[in-house]
């Protein structure tokens, strides 16, 4: 006889011992009315809002209204088992995740619930979903840079570590793609990734996840989803649960990073709650406190000094646009509430620019504070070079002759925007980003042809790699392009462009 | 006037609701409290009293759901 068998009706008679069978008082309430996810219920009395309230058969709901003979409570499941007139009692606790270290690399759902098959995570700690920003003097100015590996972004929209930076385009332009591509290049950086799915296909969580574990991102980064089809409460509670698991690791003292893909989606959920709770609506059909809603989020996004444990949380929530709308409800909202913002537009993906970010309207309020000092070497004189072509591009389709100048300029700008182009799974290291703008805005790529400007980076990426490994370490060690290393980068330029004619421009 | 419902698996005779309305009496501080009596198979054994909104659940029915949860919350 297997020894698990004598072993086990000892144990259960021993965890029945145990239960705790004195009767208490209780406080219950009878539910009035159910319907799309909400229940009117008397009784209740002392109960919170935000308590969590036990419906019975294992499933929860949450208070969010407190009315003079009723409560209004919105179910975190489907509740199918809830009739009218059922009891339902306090449980005194207010919403909050279990987590432990355990949970990097899992999946997990609005509650905290493990959604990809393996086992329940152990709480190390519970970690209230609800939580009071921190305070003015806990923080700390942004001064670490968080490099994305995206080119155009760290060169000219860089990102600091504790900030909050909204990625904003209609849809289809390479939003998702440009936040995943921030975790792909977190690797060797670290940081834990927190991504958060609100109300998206849980085809595309199922293909982010997958992409993420191919390329070893799941070692660093936890997904927590609410998916379409999940209840609007739980994707109203998403955002909340990722920000919970990212402070934990905050309290720790670690850099985190939280993208909230997307933000729309969310105040969508919470507009649908808000509705059939019969709040009263206001612009969009949003309740009144949903500027609130994001700006509570995102406010506990911070960099805390070293008394305070010296960690971060950087926050890069998505808007989706229609039709390039800015000036919607949420993304002005939104975008008063961060620190910045990168564009995406159709236009720009369409006519072949990836990422499509529109570099002119894209600002970032703190990052250039974290920006390592060889990066502002490179990249000072670029946003001007390309804000001067914008201009003259536009102009320049009027007129046919141009004068050599001008057309320099021109050329010169064709070519700084080609060297931003980039895949969006291949994030570049910033030592990499500082080679490679050096040549460009240095003039070294004028000679070259400008449709095959990708190709001559992907060779001269591999000749520095492979002839001037020292020139990346001095620049990855010193911060900044020393003048012994800026006179062994032109030769290296230099050289790299005669060895290679076939790139150059046919005459 | 505070709403009171007691609830057991089989009928109670009249001595022993007034013993229940006198000990309900005695506990609210009100004297003049009326019970409604309520039979419900379903609670198996045992009383079950809700006062307002505070519940008092001394049922087998209770008793048997909170083993039942430390099993399931322990394996």
């Amino acid at each position: 006889m297997p020894k698990s068998a004598s072993f086990l009706p000892a144990s259960l008679s021993n965890l029945i011992n145990q239960t705790d069978l004195n009767v208490k008082p209780e406080s219950v309430g009878i539910v009035i009315s159910l319907g799309d996810g909400i229940a009117k219920v008397s009784g209740l009395s002392e109960v919170q809002a935000g308590e969590l309230v036990d419906v019975g058969q294992g499933e929860f709901a949450l208070v969010l209204n407190l009315e003079k003979d009723s409560v209004g409570l919105v179910m975190l499941g489907q509740a199918a088992h809830l009739r009218a007139g059922d009891t339902i009692r306090r449980t005194g606790k207010i919403l909050s995740v279990g987590v432990a270290d355990s949970i990097i690399g899992r999946t997990v759902d609005a509650l905290g619930r493990s959604l990809d098959g393996k086992a329940e995570i152990e709480a190390e700690k519970n970690m209230v979903l609800e939580r009071v920003a921190p305070g003015v003097m806990a923080r700390k100015s942004v001064s670490v840079p968080l490099q994305t590996g995206i080119k155009s972004i760290d060169s000219m929209i860089p990102i600091g570590r504790g900030q909050r930076e909204l990625i904003i385009g209609d849809r289809q332009t390479g939003k998702t793609a440009i936040a995943l591509g921030t975790i792909l290049n977190q690797a060797d950086q670290n940081i834990i990734c927190v991504y958060v799915n609100i109300g998206q296909k849980r085809s595309s969580l199922s293909q982010t996840r997958q992409l993420l574990t191919e390329r070893g991102a799941m070692d660093y980064t936890v997904l927590v989803a609410a998916t379409a089809s999940d209840t609007a409460a739980e994707q109203f509670l998403a955002p909340y649960t990722g920000l919970a698991i990212a402070e934990f690791f905050l309290e720790k003292g670690r850099d985190v990073l939280i993208v909230y893909d997307d933000l729309s989606k969310h105040a969508q959920a919470y507009r649908e709650i808000s509705l059939l709770l019969r709040r009263p609506s206001g612009r969009e059909a949003y309740p009144g406190d949903v500027f609130y809603l994001h700006s509570r989020l995102l406010e506990r996004a911070a960099r805390l000094n070293e008394k305070h444990g010296g960690g971060s949380i950087t926050a890069l929530p998505i808007i989706e646009t229609q039709a390039n709308d800015i000036s919607a409800y949420i993304p002005t909202n939104v975008i008063s509430i961060t620190d910045g913002q990168i564009f995406l537009e159709t236009d720009l993906f369409n006519s072949g620019m990836r990422p499509a970010i529109n570099v002119g309207n894209s600002v970032s309020r703190v990052g250039s504070a974290a920006q390592i000092k060889a990066m502002k070497q490179v990249a000072g004189t670029m946003k001007l070079d390309l804000a001067q072509f914008r201009e003259l591009a536009a102009f320049a389709q009027f007129s046919s002759d141009l004068d050599d100048r001008t057309k320099a300029q021109l050329d010169r700008g064709k070519r700084l925007n080609q060297i931003l182009k980039q895949g969006w799974d291949k994030p570049l290291k910033v030592n990499e980003q500082v080679v490679v703008m050096y040549a460009a805005v240095h003039g070294y790529l004028d000679p070259i042809d400008e449709t095959k400007i990708q190709d001559w980076e992907k060779e001269y990426l591999e000749y520095i790699h492979s002839s001037h490994t020292a020139l990346l370490e001095s620049i990855t060690k010193e911060q900044k392009i020393v003048d012994a290393t800026e006179s062994t980068l032109k030769e290296a330029i230099a050289n790299f462009n005669t060895l290679h004619p076939e790139f150059h421009l046919s005459e | 006037m505070t709403k009171v419902v007691v609830s057991t698996a089989i009928e109670l005779s009249d001595k022993q609701r007034s013993v229940i309305t006198a000990a309900l009496a005695a506990k609210t501080g009100s004297p003049d409290i009326a019970p409604d009596f309520v039979t419900d198979p379903s609670v198996l054994g045992g009383i079950k009293v809700i006062i307002d909104s505070q519940e008092l659940d001394g049922t087998l029915r209770a008793r048997l759901d909170k083993v039942e949860h430390q099993l399931v919350s322990h394996l």
